[in-house]
C-alpha cells in the first residue's frame, strides 16, 4: 500500500468516525 | 384508528440506518472504489454525500414528519400536503409507493439466496467447488438456469425464497414499533458484530501464501485506497460516486418519508438524519471497505482481485468469497457469517421497502395493519414470481434499472424541488429546525435550494440524453430475451396505473368524507 493510499485511508476513516461519535454522543447525551 | 409510532429515538434511527445499510455498503461500495480510481473516488463520494447525500436524507426527513402530521405515511399524501392547489401532484408521489414495491419483488428474491448460501456455508455444500467456474456453475444451478450434481431444479432457491418472504411479511404484520424497529434493535448490533468478526479474521490473514508475500491484506487495502489522480478528470467516475451515494443512503426511494411520518411534529429530523447518514457511512466505508477486496488480493492477488472488481458486486459475494473462505481455517463458520451478515442487511432494508405500500392501505383506505400486511403479502407473491422464474431473461435486471437507477433519480428531484421551491425555502428550513438537536450550517439553505436540484437535475439530464435511445429499442437486449423485457415494461406500466387509480378513488373517497 502505498503512503498516499494511507492518507486517503486514514483520513476517510477519520471524517466517518468522527461524524458517527459525534452524531452518537448527541443523541446518548439527548436520551439521558 | 390511532396511529403508529416509534418507540424509542434510536429505534428510528436504527430502522432507517437499517433500512440504507443493505448489500450495496459490502459489495456495491468495493468494487466501485476498487474501479473508480481507489482513495481518489473518496473526494467525489464525499462530495455528492455533502452536496446530495446529506441534504436529501433533511428533505425526506422533514418531508416524512410534515406529512405524518397530515395522517399521510406515503408520498402522494405528502406531496398533496407540501402543494395543496396542485391537483396532479399526489401522482408524482406514486412514485414513493412504485419503486419501493418495485425493488422488493426482486429484492427479496436476492436476499433468499443469501440465507440459503448461509446454511450452504455451515453444512458445507459448496465445498467441493474450488474454482471460480465451479462456484458460478453451483449458483447458476441454484437459481434454476441450469442443471448440475447439485441442483437439478429451482426447488431449494424457492424455498429459501418462501421463508424469507414470510419472514419480511411476518415483520410487517406486527408494526412499526413491535416489528421493523425491534427487529432493527437486535439486527443492527449483530450486523455490526459479524462485520467486525470478518474484518479482524481478514486484516490478520496477512500473506496466506508465503511463495507470494505480495499478496497480503495490506496491499488488498492499497489495491481500494491507493488514489489514481487520473480518474478524478473523468465524468464517469463523478456519475458513479453520485450513484453510490444515491443507493447506499435510500435516499430518493420513499422509505425515509413513511418511517419519518412516525415521528411527532417536536420529535429531531436533523440530528437524527444525520445519524442513520453516518451509521450508513460507518458500515459502507469502514467495514464494507475492509473484507471483500483485501480477502480477494491476498488469495487471487492484482490481476485476480481487478478481474473479480470487474465481474461486479455479485460475482464478488456469491463468487469469490465463497472460495476465500473455504481457504481459511473454519471457513464455514466465517461463510456463515458472510452470508448470515449479509441477510441481516437485506431483511432490515427489505422491510423497509414493503412499508410503503401498507402505510398507503392504512392511511387512504383505513385498512388494519393486518389486512394491509396480507394485501400486500398476496399481490408482492404473485409479483415476485417472473423474477425468479424469468431470471436468465432480462427480468430482475429490468426491474431493478426502472426501479433504481430512473425513478429513484426522478423521485429526488421532484422532493428537492417541491420542498425547496414549492414549499418555499423559508418555511422549508424552519421545519427542518423544529425541535431539532442541532444547528445545520446555513451554506446548507443554499445548497438544498440551488445545488441539490441542479444536480440531480443534470444527472438526469445527461443519462435521458445519453440512453434514451438505447433504452427504449432495447438495444443491449438480447434479442431472445426482448419479449420478456417487453413484458416487463408493460406490466410496470400497467402496475403504475392500478396505483395511480387507487390514488385517485383515496382522493375521491376522502372528498365524500369532506
Amino acid at each position: 500500500m502505498r503512503p498516499d493510499g494511507w492518507i486517503f485511508m486514514i483520513i476517510s476513516w477519520l471524517i466517518i468516525i468522527g461524524l458517527f461519535t459525534f452524531t452518537l454522543t448527541r443523541i446518548l447525551r439527548q436520551k439521558k | 384508528m390511532a396511529r403508529q409510532r416509534w418507540s424509542s429515538r434510536l429505534g428510528v434511527i436504527l430502522a432507517v440506518a437499517g433500512s440504507a445499510i443493505g448489500l450495496g455498503n459490502f459489495l456495491r461500495f468495493p468494487v466501485q472504489a476498487a474501479s473508480n480510481g481507489g482513495g481518489a473516488f473518496m473526494i467525489p463520494y464525499f462530495v455528492a454525500l455533502l452536496l446530495v447525500g446529506l441534504p436529501l436524507m433533511w428533505i425526506e426527513w422533514t418531508i416524512g414528519r410534515f406529512g405524518g402530521g397530515f395522517g399521510h405515511s406515503t408520498a402522494p399524501g405528502m406531496f398533496h400536503s407540501l402543494w395543496e392547489k396542485n391537483k396532479f401532484i399526489k401522482y408524482f408521489g406514486v412514485i414513493g409507493i412504485f419503486g419501493p414495491i418495485v425493488i422488493f419483488i426482486y429484492y427479496i428474491y436476492i436476499e433468499s439466496w443469501l440465507l440459503g448460501y448461509s446454511v450452504f456455508a455451515i453444512i458445507g455444500k459448496y465445498n467441493s467447488c474450488t474454482t471460480e467456474q465451479s462456484m458460478a456453475a453451483f449458483l447458476q444451478a441454484y437459481q434454476g438456469l441450469t442443471k448440475n450434481e447439485f441442483f437439478s431444479n429451482i426447488g431449494p432457491a424457492y424455498f429459501f425464497f418462501l421463508i424469507t418472504f414470510i419472514l419480511n411479511v411476518s415483520i410487517i404484520y406486527m408494526g412499526i414499533s413491535k416489528g421493523i424497529e425491534k427487529v432493527c434493535e437486535y439486527a443492527l448490533p449483530v450486523l455490526f458484530i459479524f462485520a467486525v468478526i470478518l474484518i479482524v479474521r481478514v486484516l490478520t490473514l496477512g500473506a496466506p501464501d508465503p511463495q507470494k508475500p505480495d499478496y497480503n491484506t495490506v496491499n488488498g487495502l492499497g489495491f481500494l485506497w491507493n488514489p489514481d489522480w487520473s480518474s478524478l478528470k473523468s465524468a464517469k467516475v463523478w456519475l458513479a460516486a453520485t450513484g453510490q451515494i444515491f443507493f447506499t443512503l435510500s435516499c430518493g426511494i420513499g422509505v425515509i418519508l413513511t418511517y419519518a411520518s412516525y415521528l411527532t411534529k417536536q420529535d429531531d429530523v436533523a440530528l437524527s438524519g444525520l445519524s442513520a447518514a453516518s451509521a450508513n457511512e460507518f458500515a459502507e466505508v469502514i467495514l464494507g471497505g475492509s473484507i471483500v477486496i483485501p480477502a480477494a488480493f491476498a488469495f487471487f492477488g492484482p490481476a485476480g482481485a481487478a478481474k473479480i472488481a470487474s465481474g461486479g458486486a455479485f460475482n464478488l459475494g456469491f463468487v469469490t468469497m465463497p472460495l476465500v473462505m473455504q481457504k481459511i481455517a473454519f471457513g464455514n463458520i466465517f461463510g456463515f457469517m458472510w452470508f448470515m451478515l449479509l441477510f441481516i442487511a437485506g431483511v432490515t432494508s427489505s422491510i423497509s421497502l414493503a412499508q410503503p405500500a401498507v402505510a398507503f392501505l392504512e392511511d387512504e383506505f383505513n385498512f388494519s395493519r393486518k389486512k394491509a400486511s396480507w394485501v400486500f403479502a398476496v399481490v408482492t407473491f404473485v409479483l415476485c414470481q417472473p423474477a425468479i422464474f424469468f431470471l436468465g431473461r432480462g427480468v430482475l435486471d429490468e426491474l431493478d434499472f426502472w426501479s433504481v437507477n430512473v425513478c429513484l433519480i426522478v423521485f429526488a428531484a421532484i422532493e428537492a424541488i417541491l420542498f425547496a421551491w414549492v414549499f418555499g425555502m423559508e418555511k422549508a428550513w424552519t421545519e427542518l429546525h423544529v425541535g431539532s438537536d442541532i444547528k445545520i450550517p446555513r451554506i446548507y439553505r443554499f445548497i438544498i435550494k440551488y445545488i441539490t436540484p441542479v444536480f440531480l437535475l443534470v444527472v438526469l439530464g445527461v443519462w435521458f440524453w445519453q440512453d434514451w435511445r438505447s433504452v427504449i429499442i432495447m438495444k443491449n437486449i438480447s434479442p431472445e430475451n426482448r419479449p420478456y423485457v417487453l413484458a416487463t415494461r408493460i406490466g410496470l406500466v400497467l402496475f403504475f396505473g392500478v396505483l395511480a387509480l387507487m390514488v385517485q378513488r383515496a382522493w375521491q373517497r376522502r372528498k365524500r368524507k369532506g
